[in-house]
């Protein structure tokens, strides 16, 4: 059966701890398509285009991958939460390099698409988005990565089993605690 | 963007630790679990399964509705990146316009995409003059809905002029006006024509809110989205009241119009809630000048303040007709009054219970008379492998089944499924999934199928009251159904089951209105054992969700 994670993630990094580039090719190959998506999604449209999201993302997954002692000293978690991490942290630089306006002079300004705004807040609403990244601040470390991966990276229960050294049932039960737990945080928000 | 702030507590301890007060909801409530479910386990999440769940605690639902808004902008920012594009028709500004979708009497509507959003998008683009007066008209529609973010009113991105024509555009929603659900499915069920109205007073609320009048709305004007999300579009007729009637515009549909606009009276906000108290009766009743059947108590009371003769009686705000459409959803459904908060004990005991649901008898159907032969198995899908289903088998929340098939000549297949509610799903085919009508002959095809390279089941969530399953076999397409799978009725594979009980051959008796009334449409193509065939499942759970 062709399935999406063909080696599991844990023998790859034993394999690239052991000096084996091969395994952080493979391991740029699996999260690359999944991760310049996800980029691209929360970048301001003006920032960059998709071949450009590529890119930085390529950059961005080759270096982490060649200094896991990041990774080592994280303390638990998965390799792909924490690559995702270390991409929202370099998200945040593109972004504030970015700000600038975008080029509809003869539009009033409340029609002019938003070039500040990314596409994931346009697909979402803003308000939303805004809410739901708050609140997921709130939540553990643990939780935030089960949420992150289902629902913005859109992988399965059995890739995030995966990815977690887990069982399906168990992931799929700890994500709906999350997800409560989110809403919540969501709630007591709007009291 | 401030996650990388939180505190790096103990990862196992994901569950609250204080203790919810009288009347509040922790997050291990039932109701909410299934709500979530729901939400993260469907393809397309159904908004009116968390609506009815979640219809008394309003707090939560709006919680539930912004992680939803949240997952649904995740989804279509992946369906546009994995999604093959045909080529472009033309460019407009920096759109690749793809199809024409619609025409309307003064403007086109096409489906484009934005490469720099990189999603699709609609295009509604002007065909007069730029500086004509229905151009400045069309202009204003667009200031009109950029002034509105609601989750319930089109979403507009942009507007301007390219090429001497006049567009805007805005997000592209995946679903149907809802006229064309009336008439492909008929008449709503009162807790989907609740769940439409208390949908469609959020998006005139935040109309109204900005001092808006949308002025036309009727079926034609609202889309119901995949997934179940309803949205509002059109203010083609709509602006400040103050403008409305000092264009002294005749736009309005007259069965959607109060007697005192008739009879030549200003228009007002409020009547929008008059023509939605209308547009309620016509998805009862399937038409707008159609009688309705039977309408709960509840239901009725807010249709009969909503299109009251008399305008002092009627709504005069969205929030009123929403809170008493709510009530009557939750009357509908069961649930008058918020249920005693449950404890984490209870919720144990009730997974308890639905794990000792028993499967009842289960035969297949054969056809040896004919020189097509096919087999159909349905079997659980375990860690260790998967095993047929047979008389006196279990089933639990969380098991996942799967349909063995195998066919002689290659065939067309069509799963699915209704259940207690009246609600049909088409479960094969389904967009996305690698599996595809016709599906080859000699071997074991097994359904529902692999999406991204990992075989999918239909699993087991909830315990539901009754679910009927109906699978055709056919050596070519059957029209009636592939239509269905044109529209994506639903792509919810997970549907709510607990006891499997499949009748005997020949003695099989479908309940369900709808599955009823698709076996009399393909009744001509089953008189031909060697063009079409069927094998029907039922899934009883005698004594509803065990709590």
């Amino acid at each position: 059966m062709p399935t999406l994670i063909d080696e599991p993630t844990l023998t790859l990094l034993q394999r690239l701890r052991a000096g084996d580039a091969s395994a952080r090719e493979r391991l740029v190959a699996r999260y690359l398509p999944r991760l310049t998506r996800w980029a691209h999604g929360r970048l301001p449209t003006g920032a960059r285009d998709l071949s450009d999201t590529h890119d930085l993302v390529q950059v961005t997954l080759v270096r982490v991958l060649s200094h896991l002692e990041g990774f080592e000293h994280s303390g638990g978690g998965s390799l792909l939460g924490y690559l995702q991490q270390a991409l929202l942290n370099v998200l945040r630089n593109e972004i504030r390099r970015s700000r600038r306006r975008g080029e509809h002079g003869e539009l009033p300004e409340e029609l002019a698409t938003d070039e500040a705004e990314s596409p994931l807040a346009q697909a979402a609403g803003r308000e939303s988005l805004e809410r739901y990244e708050r609140a997921l601040a709130q939540l553990t470390r643990n939780q935030q990565e089960l949420i992150v991966m289902r629902m913005e990276l859109a992988l399965d229960y059995d890739e995030m089993a995966g990815e977690l050294g887990s069982t399906r049932d168990a992931v799929r039960m700890a994500l709906r605690r999350a997800v409560a737990r989110l809403v919540e945080v969501l709630s007591d928000g709007a009291r | 963007m401030a996650r990388a702030d939180s505190r790096p507590d103990d990862p196992r301890d994901d569950r609250r630790r204080d203790d919810p007060g009288p009347g509040d909801h922790g997050p291990d409530d039932p109701e909410l679990q299934r709500a979530i479910a729901h939400l993260l386990d469907a393809d397309a999440a159904d908004w009116s399964i968390a609506t009815g769940l979640l219809a008394s605690r309003p707090q939560q639902l709006e919680a539930l509705r912004v992680v939803a808004d949240v997952a649904a902008g995740c989804r279509r920012l992946q369906a546009a990146a994995t999604g093959r594009q045909p080529a472009p028709l033309f460019r407009w500004g920096g759109l690749d316009v793809r199809e024409q979708v619609a025409s309307g009497a003064s403007a086109d509507v096409y489906r484009a995409y934005d490469p720099a959003l990189g999603i699709d998008v609609a295009l509604k683009l002007h065909r007069e003059a730029p500086h004509s007066p229905t151009a400045s008209r069309f202009l204003a529609e667009a200031h009109h809905l950029a002034r509105v973010r609601q989750r319930n009113v089109i979403g507009v991105y942009g507007a301007a002029l390219h090429d001497g024509r006049a567009g805007l555009w805005c997000e592209w929603v995946d679903g149907r006006p809802l006229t064309q659900v009336l008439k492909e499915q008929g008449a709503s069920a009162p807790a989907e024509a609740a769940y439409v109205g208390i949908e469609l007073c959020a998006a005139l609320a935040a109309l109204h809110a900005a001092g808006i009048l949308h002025g036309d709305l009727k079926p034609a004007n609202v889309l119901r989205e995949r997934g179940g999300r309803i949205v509002l579009l059109d203010l083609g007729a709509g602006g400040k009241a103050d403008d409305v009637n000092a264009a002294s515009m005749d736009y309005g549909t007259p069965a959607y119009l109060p007697p005192e606009v008739l009879a030549g009276a200003a228009r007002k906000p409020e009547h929008d809630l008059y023509a939605l108290g209308r547009l309620i009766e016509t998805l009862l009743s399937g038409a707008a000048d159609a009688r309705p059947a039977a309408i709960p108590p509840a239901l009725q009371r807010v249709l009969a303040r909503a299109t009251a003769a008399d305008a002092d009686r009627r709504y005069a705000r969205a929030a009123d007709m929403q809170r008493d459409l709510a009530a009557a959803l939750a009357e509908i459904h069961g649930v008058d009054a918020p249920p005693p908060r449950p404890t984490r004990r209870r919720w144990v005991v009730a997974l308890a219970l639905a794990g000792i649901v028993a499967l009842g008898v289960l035969a297949v159907q054969r056809w040896t008379a004919s020189a097509w032969n096919t087999e159909l198995q349905l079997s659980r899908r375990t860690d260790a492998g998967v095993a047929p289903l047979a008389s006196g088998a279990t089933l639990a929340q969380g098991d996942r089944l799967v349909l063995d098939l195998r066919s002689n000549r290659p065939l067309h297949v069509y799963v699915l499924n209704e259940d207690a509610g009246g609600d049909l799903h088409l479960l094969f085919p389904l967009r996305g999934l690698e599996q595809t009508n016709p599906l080859p002959a000699n071997g074991r095809v097994r359904l529902p199928g692999s999406k991204g390279g990992r075989e999918l089941s239909w699993e087991i969530t909830s315990s539901g009251q009754r679910e009927e399953f109906l699978v055709v076999l056919a050596a070519a397409p059957l029209a009636q159904i592939q239509r269905l799978a044109d529209s994506a009725v639903a792509l919810d594979v997970e549907r709510g089951v607990a006891r499997v009980r499949v009748e005997a051959p020949g003695g099989m008796t479908l309940r369900g209105a709808h599955l009823n009334a698709l076996l009399e449409e393909i009744g001509p193509d089953l008189s031909d054992a060697d063009r079409a065939r069927i094998q029907a499942y039922r899934f009883n759970d005698p004594g509803g969700a065990p709590r």
